[in-house]
């Protein structure tokens, strides 16, 4: 099983507010440290219009990521799709394919905030058939000697899967999906696949993860973080019984509690007997979420623990 | 006068010799790489985000055509411009006016660090369609760019017009004739009166793999004193190798920008510098 490092998203909050410059420079930093350290890629997420300044931009921001290192792979997690026109988007992919030596990977999803759609004139409801457009096109327009990026279509949406199974692409499944329900997605996505002619492509997911020695205390600590850095943009974002996820706190309590009982928090042990129940159900790349509202060296010190005591036991 | 050169984009390049080739042109002091899609290597923007870690001053200016999204372009460039620390520069190009002017006026928007609406002829943002149920008035694009003001340029043939309309640096082109790039700084001057001191004039201009330097002092200087030429963007044959490339770019940087930095020499300077590089050799 491969191990990436996630989701770097170049936000200036309001519990860790730092500069956007520094932000970028930290991001080819953490970059080669990731690459030293061993793991297999590093991901971006996208999102738009935010007063953190969450990256909009994530094939220039994985280009510096890429410029930075030479063999760790750099890949999105996920890229908004319908927010791209597909003819430009198909061309950044190119260039990073060429440039990089094939280091690029492209996870795609649907996205589904309203401001997004509405700031760059799209309307939200056509976002599965622009998605579809898009992905025909960067397919097609791949060159025929060189290939182009890995795609790991995003969402469990019936379609969603199905733009994968029947392209034969890989999947990049949420971190809230529970080992059961992982496993049974992936059998029947085979199965669609096969069905459809083709073989399905690699199968990744994001975990949430918090990785520590420091016991219960520290455990507690890293899933208050994870509430903590899911709630604010859940609560403003997310449509819960028709209103935004403020408006029904105890359905959004009730998503945080999901976010946290899926996700990867304890010691190192814990955490590979984890990764080792993932791989088992038919997982290929599990990107490692570490909390993104955290300080640089906390998140450092955090890579660094995953790379000495998580690696060597579950990569193969 | 400032130098840039143009990156060689036509070959098929690995992340490392785009690099070597932009570390080359910044060790010797030329103060931009201008890079423009070619054959494998379509992003420029894309492509000064790889550059940005591999250099620390050169700035990286990327030649874009006008017909995509501005609010996407600026997202991408505003992103640049972070990976770079504030080196990236955007150089628009097009060849009808009123779309080249609604981009670089959209580019303004998103750029600035305060919600905006538009409505343009080919873009409204934010569009407000009914179905968006949860869309906003006014758009706040974010993260801003490193630089207070993102430079923009224009290029090609719409762009006299939209320089002179909005104040933005007009990119001459290779094989434009002099008289005519004069005639639309006069336009500009004559548009924007004393506010046009603070555009550049940049102007690309090819130059063989192994330069006569006395020919190129004299034709950059010409285009200094005809139309006020400040940046000139060399362009090296496509295909060169690497160590062309050098050696071209060395030879611009000792024996051809000290020529052009002040109005005249003093007698004398230019004739001690020949014989001092003839002892050198």
């Amino acid at each position: 099983m491969d191990v990436g490092v996630g989701l770097w998203q170049l936000r200036s909050t309001a519990r860790a507010p730092v500069g956007w410059p520094r932000l970028y420079r930290d991001l080819q930093e953490d970059a080669r440290l990731a690459e030293e350290l061993g793991f297999h890629s590093l991901w971006l997420s996208e999102h738009h219009f935010w007063y953190d300044g969450w990256c909009p931009s994530l094939a220039v921001a994985a280009a510096a990521a890429l410029g930075a290192t030479t063999r760790l792979r750099v890949g999105t997690g996920i890229l908004i799709l319908p927010l791209h026109e597909p003819d430009r988007l198909a061309a950044q992919c190119r260039t990073l394919h060429a440039a990089s030596g094939g280091r690029f990977e492209l996870g795609i999803g649907l996205g589904y905030r309203d401001s997004e759609y509405d700031g760059l004139g799209l309307r939200r409801r056509t976002r599965g058939r622009r998605a579809d457009e898009a992905l025909d096109v960067i397919l097609a327009t791949r060159r025929a000697d060189a290939g182009g990026p890995e795609i790991w279509v995003g969402g469990m949406g019936e379609r969603s899967l199905a733009r994968a199974t029947t392209r034969g692409l890989g999947l990049f499944l949420p971190p809230t999906l529970r080992l059961e329900d992982t496993e049974k997605v992936i059998a029947a996505s085979r199965a669609a696949a096969t069905e459809a002619g083709v073989t399905l492509g690699p199968v990744g997911i994001v975990k949430s993860t918090w990785v520590t020695r420091g016991g219960a205390a520290d455990e507690q600590r890293g899933r208050d973080d994870i509430v903590r850095a899911t709630k604010e943009y859940a609560g403003s974002w997310w449509s819960l019984r028709g209103e935004l996820g403020w408006g029904a706190p105890d359905l959004l309590d009730k998503q945080m509690q999901r976010s946290v009982d899926t996700a990867l928090v304890g010691s190192p042990e814990a955490v590979v007997a984890d990764l080792e129940g993932l791989a088992a159900a038919g997982v290929d790349l599990v990107v490692l979420n570490v909390s993104s509202d955290v300080t640089r060296p906390d998140y450092r010190d955090t890579m660094r623990l995953i790379a000495s005591d998580v690696l060597p036991r579950v990569v193969s | 006068m400032k130098l840039g050169v143009v990156l060689d984009t036509s070959v098929p390049a690995t992340i490392a010799s785009l690099q070597a080739r932009a570390a080359a042109a910044e060790e010797v002091g030329f103060d931009l790489l201008w890079i423009e899609p070619g054959g494998l290597l379509e992003d420029p923007i894309v492509l000064a985000g790889v550059l940005a870690p591999g250099t620390a001053s050169i700035r990286l200016v990327a030649a874009v055509q006008a017909g995509g999204h501005p609010v996407a372009l600026a997202e991408d460039a505003a992103v640049a411009d972070l990976s770079c620390q504030g080196r990236f520069a955007l150089a628009v190009g097009g060849d009808e006016v009123e779309l080249l002017a609604e981009t670089v006026d959209l580019l303004f928007r998103a750029g600035a660090s305060a919600p905006f609406r538009h409505s343009g002829h080919r873009w409204t943002v934010p569009a407000n369609l009914p179905e968006n149920e949860l869309h906003e008035a006014r758009l706040r694009v974010t993260p801003d760019p490193f630089q207070l003001e993102l430079p923009i340029w224009v290029f090609g043939p719409a762009a006299g017009s939209v320089a002179a309309t909005r104040g933005v640096s007009l990119v001459a082109a290779a094989g434009e004739p002099d008289a005519a790039v004069a005639q639309a700084w006069r336009a500009v001057e004559q548009s924007l009166g004393p506010g046009a001191a603070r555009l550049r004039r940049p102007a690309i201009y090819p130059v063989p793999a192994r330069p006569d330097v006395e020919g190129l002092v004299r034709q950059l200087s010409t285009k200094r004193d005809s139309f006020g030429l400040d940046i000139a963007v060399l362009r090296l044959p496509d295909g060169i190798g690497e160590d062309e490339w050098r050696r071209a770019l060395r030879t611009i940087a000792t024996e051809v920008r000290p020529r052009l930095q002040l109005d005249r020499l003093p007698e004398g300077l230019d004739a001690h510098w020949r014989q001092e590089l003839h002892d050198d050799l």
